[in-house]
């Protein structure tokens, strides 16, 4: 299936913006199968009587095929190409929340985690390697945006898909929006393009720092530049990850999670108001960041970011007693973390090239799935009542 | 606590180790550019 790039190059799709907007596009519509979730829980449970931590099991075979199996589907996209790959895990997509809106059992559901799991990941890494090699000058900016649909995306359907599933009920709200989202990633995805390889291997315009060079996954696993990174992006995923699960459990030591706050001409309990940010600060530092790393090095802009993050961290845990600055500190937690989407696909593609981009971004992405599961020391940490930097 | 002393190590790693490594091998691969064989649809 190797094929010319000049026909490709000729469409009028294959160009940079359009399939960056076509990437966009795609991110937003398989957000709401991880972001979306949690609004199916209680429904679920409601009905058939199961326990939230059964139904979860869904959700975490969900994240780590979602995760886990991104390389495989890369390999299958720097082989054949990305069209088929977005076209058909948009349509594992919509299968999954279809097989959610009649699903009987456990089993059942879990099935459709699975088959919802690796749609999301075949269009996720897709697009992400997709992003970073038709921007090989602006990676970080290009990475960014793309995770930042999938970070944001959920954000406008939300409300919607909570009001039909109290007017009509979870069932047809699964059918409804899982039909609607798969065939978007259908119809849109099947404009998604490589570029030209000339783009790829001897770009006009590259990143500071970044290599003409072109390794393939082995050659890349086999760097300790690679390993360096992974162990980063895990400690800075963790990190995050940490830091989210704890924020109910800290607002509600600091008694201040009901306090009312007012900011921006908005009222809201303290915690409300700051898990509302999370995922506005969280969507857009990956664009932003992404773009500052464009500027100034990839290592200057993580060291800003990640610094930030620390700093945030400790303290929200010191002054975050204050019901405003605890909805300012998380917004800071939140906004120097989300980054990482954008900041370590394009150091990976600028370090070894655009030509397997997707299968080695998809490698770094496999972080996310091994922090996933540091994050349970956390609760034996918290439950201690250790996550305090004094105590 | 934990999380910000992950996220302090992450980034005083990226200045001091991941920086000068990720130099050190795009100077000593940027130069060879490999025939890809890939597909572009």
């Amino acid at each position: 299936m190797v094929t010319d790039s000049t026909s490709q190059t000729r469409s009028f799709f294959a160009q940079p913006w359009t399939q960056l907007i076509v990437g966009i596009i795609c991110m937003v519509m398989i957000a709401n199968l991880q972001y979306g979730w949690t609004l199916f829980v209680g429904p679920i449970g409601d009905k058939y009587h199961w326990s939230k931590a059964a139904i979860q099991v869904t959700f975490t075979i969900f994240v780590l095929l979602e995760t886990w199996l991104v390389p495989a589907e890369g390999y299958l996209v720097d082989r054949f190409g990305p069209k088929w790959i977005v076209v058909i895990g948009g349509a594992l997509c919509g299968v999954a929340w279809t097989i959610n809106s009649f699903a009987e059992s456990l089993a059942m559901f879990y099935f459709a985690g699975a088959i919802g799991g690796v749609g999301a990941g075949a269009v996720y890494g897709t697009c992400i390697g997709n992003a970073v090699r038709w921007f090989p000058g602006r990676r970080g900016l290009a990475a960014g945006l793309t995770a930042a649909g999938f970070g944001m995306g959920s954000a406008a359907t939300i409300i919607p898909i909570a009001h039909m599933i109290k007017s009509a009920g979870y069932e047809q709200t699964f059918l409804t929006f899982g039909l609607f989202q798969g065939i978007v990633v259908v119809v849109v995805g099947s404009l998604i393009a490589a570029p030209a390889v000339n783009l790829m291997v001897a770009p006009p315009k590259v990143a500071r720092g970044a290599s003409r060079y072109q390794a393939g996954p082995l050659e890349m696993l086999k760097t300790p530049v690679f390993w360096v990174m992974y162990i980063m992006f895990i400690m800075m995923a963790a990190g995050g990850l940490m830091a989210t699960a704890q924020l109910a459990p800290i607002a509600k030591d600091f008694k201040i999670a009901d306090t009312p706050v007012s900011l921006i001409g908005l009222t809201m309990p303290a915690l409300t108001f700051a898990l509302s940010i999370d995922r506005i600060l969280n969507g857009l530092t990956r664009p932003f960041f992404g773009w500052v790393s464009d500027q100034i090095g990839r290592e200057q802009t993580m060291f800003i970011a990640f610094l930030l993050e620390g700093l945030g961290i400790i303290a929200l845990a010191n002054l975050g007693t204050d019901p405003v600055m605890f909805v300012l500190l998380s917004g800071l937690v939140f906004f120097a973390w989300g980054e990482i989407y954008s900041l370590f696909p394009s150091t990976v593609t600028d370090t070894f090239g655009a030509t397997y981009a997707t299968t080695n971004t998809g490698l770094m992405y496999t972080a996310k799935g091994t922090a996933s599961l540091l994050v349970p020391l956390t609760s034996v940490i918290a439950a201690k009542g250790n996550w305090h930097p004094y105590s | 606590m934990t999380a910000a002393i992950l996220n302090i190590l992450a980034a005083l790693m990226a200045i001091v180790v991941l920086k000068p490594m990720r130099s050190s091998y795009t100077s000593r691969t940027g130069a060879i550019a490999a025939t890809p064989n890939l597909a572009t649809r």
